[in-house]
């Protein structure tokens, strides 16, 4: 089964005053339907851009974008404008962080659901309302009929949130790209919408693009994982084998820099040193080298290649393989 | 319920406003009796004035009473007559006057309005859309030149290149050459137009560049990102999503500076010799004439205060964040 | 250290000692905010029950873990303690003295021994001044030491914290988000507090700054003997600096344990499932997830807090004493766990719902 969504060799850069911004740099991904794909980084990583360009949000006359996002046999990057419309948002649909910013302040929640349904769908305005509603309630708002006339502001965290997949979901997208969706909420909320997100899936069989910096929401979610940083996918496998061998020094970081609920408490966190790279003057060779503490000299001068470490687990990182392996089990045997 | 917190909040709002007339007509008073400019009662007894007869003059303008009672008087007229004294200069009912020349005061006024709304907003628009472009600079630096430019130095700068008698160029009527809309139309148009231009100008300019800043912070808003990720397509982006959002403060903002308009263009009106209540108040002040500046003072302020109450009210539609 | 000195200028004032380990008690601590209405005379629609009979103890040297969704009034309930916002009724006493009537004035010199950091490094500091300035400020307000020595002191402050003390003169916009925040630590012990109230201090960063800043905080903890007073809404986080923690709902605390007893046998329904509900970056999320405890609907309006117990409407042991009757905050299971709970949760209840710490 070919992947319904594969990001190919994808750069995107930005020219600014303060110079070249390297947002993505080779990053490779894929997503099949029905499954999720978790992409795990930091600020700075460019899993946001990378999802961005997806979509065709990011075609400013300042950025130079180059490679393949192909999406069901067409590329999008070199895809017109006016053909990307009406793939975004009815084929690919995307939610974001904060729900309070992310809806329009001045129109009530019914009336963006259904100008979302209206640009794509020709339909009545008492027809697509109706599917407002309809969406409203799959994705748990009670009583929905009056709900849909009120005002993003007049709606709690998790309800917007709610209102957010519903008006992303009520075309029944191929995809749902999702950047950080429950960062901004309560985690009682956070798990409800993480339940409701899964459902969704589960019954539509969506394909679902779960952008985070949480390992826990990865660890609930997704398939496959990505580890992303400074602009790369470093790390690339099943969501089973990430948490069993990790393969990655700075997939290491992170884990060990996580306080744990269902661990010992440890005296100090193992935090990763140093500070995140600036995406203007990245550093020579492998970008996670000024950090990292398993660093040798060839890292500083060859950027690694994303490769087969094991069937299924793609890796970017000159340490053997076997060595990788073994320092990943240990960690995770703790 | 929303009707009655909106009546209430209304209701409150209005009767602070009838507090603030009172307080702006004190200190009219206040202020014009510790600095005056002139001793009316001397101005109006001519040439030579003998003592006696200034005396008498003083005693019939109320003028030798003490301060309080002077007071009191002139708001018992106001209050209970509608009176609002009669000029000591020529002895002219003042709300008459001012009843007379609002609606030359209006049509300037409102024909500024109109001009400046409709050159600065899609101006800015334009800009904020294209920012760096040509159009951008050039506009944004010629504003600069409007705002800053005084307005009666643009009205003069106007007759001395347009006017028919004194210009370089005779295109429009000159100074003096208002005629009302309902003598002679095609006369009253054409002398209307370089009053027009010249009170717009400034105007214009400022909105330019507010709603230039308005839109552009609006654009880099999330909730635009999410009516692009949508698939609307950009137009509808802008004029829809963004607009609506940049411009609801905008709208605000042109009400009140209309109604700062309405209680009289003073600089425009004098440099144009046009009869409206801005003029009426520039006389009266060189002529340390209190009445009618009192009553041009209060009808200024009524217009603003409404207004106030007005854009809020309008505001709170426009933004259903905002509660009464 | 350093050669300012720090001594406390003598406050007299009524000496309440109920336990010299205490350096803060409060007893029956409630905040209401008013809801008012009204054309000309406002008249009270309502009330926000931001913090409702509150009492507690902090020793000195304890950090104690303030945790609780949006609502719960942990922040209010801190700035309580601190007199940064005045107390509707109750009580506040801090080292021995009843401060709860004091006057900004007499708090002032209080106001070094207390300080916060907060949230935001992007907007907690001031973008026009240095950093050295900013991190001098309090010693130049409580008027400590000359200048040459408050100099000195900010330099060391700021290696201290992990920050190089040339970059006195740089502005906050220099420097990234981490690097922000350890100002505001720095900033908050200049004064060689006694007390630090954290106020999410690590929420807005990234997961390795986060990790970064949470050790620094902890190693000076333990070097200058402070007392912390640590909110956040991330129990992950809160379990690993805390010595106990108080979980609030709704302006109430409804537990109180130490951080392990909390996180394997917790007894407030509400605790367990917040427990629960935190996503667990292990391969065995999945089983977790399946035993979850899910609370339905949103949390109700602190305007109108339901009658008896607060949690009964979303409580999935709740029964009708629960709507009746309020419950104390009282001992029960394990030593030092107080809770307020008609029906708490029982061991059974506890291994089916929750992924509990591996034994070493």
């Amino acid at each position: 089964m070919s992947a319904l969504l594969e990001i190919h060799d994808l750069h995107v850069s930005f020219r600014t005053r303060d110079g070249v911004v390297h947002a993505v740099e080779g990053a490779e991904l894929s997503v099949e339907r029905g499954r999720t794909l978790g992409v795990v980084g930091e600020s700075g990583s460019g899993k946001s851009v990378t999802a961005l360009t997806v979509m065709g949000l990011t075609r400013f006359p300042n950025a130079t974008i180059s490679g393949e996002v192909m999406f069901d046999g067409t590329d999008l990057v070199t895809l017109p404008d006016n053909q990307m419309r009406s793939v975004r948002g009815k084929r690919i649909a995307m939610i974001f962080q904060d729900p309070l910013s992310s809806l329009h302040p001045l129109f009530k929640i019914g009336w963006q659901i259904v100008e979302a349904i209206r640009t794509h769908e020709d339909v009545s305005k008492a027809n697509a309302r109706k599917q407002a509603i309809e969406a409203l309630r799959e994705v748990g708002i009670p009583s929905p009929e009056k709900r849909i006339d009120s005002y993003p502001h007049e709606l709690s965290g998790g309800m917007r949130q709610r209102a957010m997949i519903a008006m992303a979901l009520v075309l029944k997208p191929d995809v749902l790209i999702a950047d950080e969706p429950t960062t901004a909420l309560d985690v009682t909320v956070q798990a409800q919408i993480l339940d409701l997100i899964r459902r969704l899936k589960d019954e539509y069989q969506t394909a679902i693009v779960m952008i985070t910096h949480d390992l826990g929401v990865i660890a609930e979610l997704a398939d496959e994982v990505a580890v992303m940083y400074a602009g790369r996918v470093m790390e690339r496998t099943s969501r089973e084998k990430l948490f069993t061998v990790p393969e990655l020094p700075y997939t290491w970081g992170l884990m060990n820099s996580i306080p744990r609920l269902d661990a010992p408490r440890p005296g100090r966190l193992d935090s990763i040193s140093g500070l995140p790279p600036s995406l203007i003057h990245l550093p020579s060779g492998c970008p996670f080298h000024p950090r990292c503490p398993y660093v040798m000299d060839v890292c500083l001068k060859i950027e690694p290649e994303l490769k087969e470490s094991e069937p299924g687990h793609l890796v970017a990182c000159h340490l053997a393989p076997a060595e990788r392996q073994r320092i990943g089990r240990e960690l995770q045997a703790h | 319920m929303l009707r009655s917190s909106l009546f209430r909040y209304v209701i409150r709002r209005v009767l602070w406003g009838v507090v603030l007339l009172v307080i702006v007509s004190a200190l009219t008073f206040v202020i014009f009796y510790l600095f005056p400019s002139a001793d009316p009662a001397r101005l109006r007894a001519g040439r030579n004035p003998n003592p006696a007869a200034v005396a008498a003059i003083r005693h019939a303008l109320n003028l030798d009473k003490p301060i309080y009672l002077q007071y009191w008087l002139y708001m018992k007229h106001l209050v209970l007559h509608f009176d609002l004294g009669f000029s000591y200069y020529n002895q002219q009912a003042v709300g008459t006057q001012i009843f007379q020349r609002l609606p030359v005061t209006a049509e300037l006024a409102f024909g500024a309005f109109v001009l400046w709304m409709l050159i600065g907003i899609p101006i800015g628009i334009i800009s904020a859309i294209r920012p760096r472009s040509v159009l951008d600079r050039v506009t944004m630096s010629g504003s600069l030149v409007a705002i800053s430019a005084p307005v009666y130095w643009l009205g003069l700068v106007a007759l001395f290149l347009f006017a028919n008698d004194i210009g370089i160029i005779h295109l429009f009527p000159g100074s003096g050459s208002y005629v009302p809309i309902t003598k002679d139309p095609a006369g009253w148009f054409g002398s209307m137009i370089l009053p027009w231009f010249v009170l717009a100008a400034s105007f214009a300019a400022f909105y330019a560049r507010m709603v230039r800043a308005q839109v552009r912070e609006t654009m880099s808003e999330d909730f635009i990102r999410t009516a692009r990720a949508k698939g609307l397509s950009e137009r509808r982006v802008i004029f829809r999503h963004g607009l609506r959002a940049a411009l609801t403060p905008v709208v605000t903002m042109a009400g009140l500076d209309l109604s700062g308009l309405l209680g009289g263009a003073i600089l425009t009106e004098t440099v144009f010799n046009i009869p409206g209540v801005g003029r009426y108040a520039y006389d009266a002040i060189v002529n340390a004439d209190f009445p009618p500046i009192q009553g041009t003072v209060l009808f200024s302020a009524f217009f603003i205060i409404t207004a106030n109450i007005i854009v809020d009210v309008i505001y709170a539609f426009l933004d259903p964040r905002v509660r009464y | 250290m350093s050669p300012i000195s720090y001594t406390n200028p003598v406050n007299p004032g009524r000496s309440e000692v109920e336990n010299s380990d205490d350096l803060i008690v409060v007893r029956g601590l409630t905040k209401h905010f008013a809801l008012t209405r009204g054309v000309i005379l406002s008249h009270q629609l309502g009330q926000v029950h931001a913090v409702d009979d509150v009492s507690l103890e902090v020793k000195r040297g304890e950090t104690l873990g303030l945790v609780g969704e949006t609502g719960c009034g942990k922040s209010t309930l801190a700035r309580l303690v601190t007199r940064l916002i005045e107390p509707t009724g109750g009580k506040i006493v801090f080292e021995g003295k009843d401060i709860t009537a004091w006057s900004r004035r007499q708090l002032r010199p209080l106001r070094r021994d207390m300080q916060i950091i907060l949230q935001d490094p992007y907007s907690a500091l001031n973008p026009r001044r240095p950093v050295g300035a900013i991190i001098g400020e309090p010693l130049r307000i409580h008027k400590l030491g000359s200048r040459a020595e408050r100099r000195a002191h900010v330099r060391e402050v700021m290696e201290m914290v992990g920050l190089n003390p040339e970059h006195f003169n740089r502005y906050p916009y220099e420097f990234s988000g981490g690097q922000r925040q350890r100002i505001g630590v720095a900033r908050a012990i200049v004064t060689k507090p006694k007390l630090i109230l954290a106020d999410e201090p690590v929420s807005a960063l990234d997961v390795s700054i986060q990790a970064q800043v949470l050790n620094l905080l902890e190693d000076l903890r333990d070097e200058m003997g402070l007392t912390l007073l640590f909110i956040a809404h991330d129990l992950s986080v809160v379990r690993h600096v805390s010595d106990r923690i108080a979980v609030m709902y709704l302006g109430k605390i409804v537990e109180l344990a130490p951080p392990e007893t909390l996180c394997s046998h917790p007894k407030h329904p509400y605790s367990g499932a917040l427990l629960s509900a935190v996503p667990v970056a292990s391969a065995d999320a999945e089983e977790a997830r399946s035993r979850r405890i899910i609370l339905h609907g949103d949390p109700p309006s602190p305007v109108d807090p339901p009658s008896g117990c607060r949690f009964h409407t979303r409580c999935p042991k709740a029964q009708q004493l629960c709507s009746e009757a309020e419950p104390p905050l009282e001992p029960m299971g394990l030593p030092e766990q107080l809770a307020a709970c008609h029906f708490p949760l029982t061991e059974e209840e506890i291994e089916r719902a929750i992924l509990r710490p591996r034994e070493k």
